[in-house]
């Protein structure tokens, strides 16, 4: 019961925003930005126990390298020593990189483009390879800004363009989908399980 | 038409309001259909044999619980129906963990399953896409002990279970990772991945769909109306369609009233300055 | 050595590790590759709280201060203090602080992001016009969508669903995956230039 109000007080003062920004508001979106923050941390501290503190206990002390690379990170906190944080960040750009180039180019080029290629033999499949080619070609901007470009590509980004404006415009239904769908939600909880109208 | 030109922004929330709030005193109950995508995901999970063993990922945010929690309400509650299979848990995002804890006490208590033995919850993995690929890769690396701290090593079911590859499908509720699900795990291991996703994010995916790395999916609310009808439930899901929809349509004849209002007073500019 | 082509000699030995692991089965650089993952997780959760410490230092800056609602930063750092407090003694998944994210935080999340309902509607009436060709295509597609998602639009002609099915399975896919390429070709072009050193943004201290 009063959990609800909390929850209710919480809602209608984020939803003042409407009418104008008021104190309550900015109270609200205060508490909001520091729950949060302090729920991502609390949780985030728990991981240190199985991710850190577990190995150490079973005697895989190799954990101690990267622990210590994650405090270089607290560098930049002293002047001067900024640049100690370039190792932490070095190998997590590098792991993020190799990891993000392997999965791009297997998952989203060489299966997404033999996937195009291998069901042309149906209309569907000719109408997408047609469409695929078509909008990478619209994305082609170092062609020549001077002279005149083939007329196959000025044709290609023509279709290509349709092609994107169609997938906008299911885009755009899908976010009104869901736009709405996030506000009846809201309004089902006022009026249901705070005032009890339905 | 002049009133129409300029209507206040203050009405178009009231009958935004409107037309939300009349829908759910008074529903009309009209009937939702199951599209293929969804239909795939239920005969997916149908096929499920005792044994199979489920990855179960929960990877979206608070702000979408009402698309997502209806989503997997419907979806888990048929996964937590199969008997015999082993189910391997985790949050791939920290508000995703408030579910995912519901869900599995739920598991354990209405459907009398053991932890350690029946199912395994990692609780919330931090890292998010090099926390996927460390999960693909090495689970018990990745998450040594579940949420109430028992080492993975000690458990029963974590046994046979290393790595991406020992698992017969992979359920995921959130586009936060999906991608990386993808990559790391559905491409490297052959493994089928089912997932539901918010609307707002359901067009990025459909390459994945037509190509087949992604065996089917749920498309935000709709989605999980449509699962509920193969279920054979009448849930929050399907009773939320009357409410979206005609707050859609409400959107489409504003669109269309602006569009009008736009045009007759273009045309009235185009007439006054040629009549000077 | 330079300071930056040290760190930036690291960044392309792991890059390269990690992509060779995950081309090719080589046991050593598969067991190296997945040490250096669990690293980088481990990196990022020490240095959890620098984001903390920085965000309270521009709060206790703004109460000392005495900035312009000042009030309001002082009300941040007791409630993340108090929160934080019941989550570290209770555990997350306590009653206390299992209240505190059911009654607050779930709310203020859903709601914050509830309010674009009611701005795409205003925007829809305002914003939403038939320009040009382009823009005409975007909103008939979206409107036809819109029908063929919902049940009002299954209720009025079965067509609708049956012209958005073709509108998702064909030009929508099609486009997507053009964009999906496009943007992979540009990620890896991205990682090439920091490979070679051309983009040396992510390194502490220097530009391009």
């Amino acid at each position: 019961m009063a959990g609800t109000w909390i929850a209710a007080i919480c809602t209608l003062g984020l939803m003042s925003f409407v009418i104008k920004d008021s104190p309550l508001y900015r109270l609200a979106e205060y508490t909001f930005l520091a729950v949060g923050t302090a729920y991502s941390f609390v949780l985030s501290l728990e991981r240190l126990n199985p991710v850190i503190i577990t190995p150490i206990k079973q005697g895989k002390y190799t954990i101690f390298i990267p622990v210590a690379l994650g405090l270089l990170l607290y560098s930049r906190f002293f002047r001067g020593k900024q640049w100690l944080m370039g190792f932490p960040i070095s190998v997590t750009i590098g792991v993020g990189l190799g990891l993000s180039l392997k999965g791009i180019v297997s998952s989203e080029i060489v299966k997404q483009l033999s996937d195009t290629y291998t069901s042309i033999g149906s209309l569907e499949g000719v109408l997408i390879f047609v469409g695929v080619i078509c909008v990478i070609l619209f994305f082609y901007f170092s062609r020549s800004n001077t002279g005149a470009n083939p007329p196959v590509l000025a044709v290609a980004r023509k279709i290509g363009r349709v092609f994107l404006m169609i997938a906008f415009g299911c885009m755009f239904s899908n976010v009104i989908l869901s736009r709405m769908t996030l506000l009846l939600g809201r309004i089902k909880f006022l009026l249901g399980d705070w005032l009890n109208i339905i | 038409m002049k009133y129409l030109i300029n209507i206040d922004h203050r009405i178009i929330y009231i009958l935004v309001i409107i037309s939300i709030t009349l829908p759910l005193i008074a529903p009309l109950n009209l009937p939702v259909d199951a599209s293929e995508e969804v239909t795939k995901i239920y005969q997916k999970i149908d096929s499920l044999m005792p044994g199979d063993t489920v990855l179960l990922l929960i990877s979206y945010a608070a702000q979408n619980e009402v698309e997502m929690k209806s989503q997997s309400d419907s979806v888990i509650s048929h996964l937590f129906s199969k008997e015999g299979i082993k189910i391997v848990s985790a949050a791939l995002v920290e508000s995703g963990n408030i579910y995912l804890n519901q869900y599995m006490s739920s598991y354990a208590s209405e459907y009398q399953k053991e932890a350690g033995r029946d199912f395994v919850n990692l609780g919330f993995v931090y890292g998010g896409e090099v926390a996927v690929a460390n999960l693909a890769n090495d689970i018990h690396q990745a998450a040594p002990a579940d949420s109430d701290g028992n080492l993975l090593a000690d458990l029963e079911m974590m046994k046979n279970i290393k790595d991406g590859s020992d698992f017969d499908l992979v359920i995921n509720f959130g586009a936060t990772q999906l991608w990386s699900i993808v990559r790391y795990i559905t491409d490297v291991y052959n493994v089928d991945l089912v997932s539901g996703i918010e609307a707002v994010f359901a067009i990025r995916f459909l390459p994945y769909y037509v190509s087949g790395q992604l065996d089917g999916y749920l498309n935000g609310l709709v989605g999980a109306a449509g699962y509920e009808s193969l279920i054979g439930i009448r849930g929050p899901a399907s009773k939320h369609m009357d409410p979206l929809s005609s707050s859609s349509m409400l959107i489409i004849v504003l669109i269309i009233v602006g569009n009008i209002s736009y045009l007759v007073e273009k045309r009235q500019k185009f007439s006054d300055r040629s009549a000077r | 050595m330079n300071r930056n082509n040290l760190f930036l000699g690291i960044t392309v030995i792991i890059t390269l590790t990690t992509l060779v692991a995950g081309f090719f089965d080589l046991s050593i650089f598969n067991t190296i590759s997945a040490n250096l993952v669990n690293w980088s997780v481990v990196i990022g959760l020490v240095a959890l709280a620098t984001a903390i410490i920085s965000l309270m230092r521009m709060h206790v800056k703004r109460i000392m201060t005495r900035r312009r609602e000042w009030f309001y930063s002082l009300y941040f750092i007791v409630v993340f203090t108090a929160v934080c407090s019941i989550g570290l003694i209770y555990s997350s998944r306590g009653q206390p602080f299992m209240y505190v994210v059911n009654n607050i935080l779930v709310p203020l999340s859903t709601t914050i992001y509830s309010l674009l309902g009611l701005w795409m509607a205003t925007a829809a009436y305002r914003a939403f016009r038939v320009r040009s060709i382009d823009s005409t295509i975007l909103l008939v597609t979206g409107i036809i969508v819109l029908l063929g998602s919902t049940s009002f639009g299954a209720a009025i002609s079965p067509v609708f669903a049956r012209i958005t099915i073709f509108i998702r399975l064909i030009p929508t896919t099609a486009a997507s995956r053009g964009i999906l390429i496009s943007g992979g070709l540009g990620a890896i072009a991205l990682g090439i230039r920091i490979l070679l050193g051309v983009e040396r943004g992510h390194i502490p201290g220097q530009s391009k």
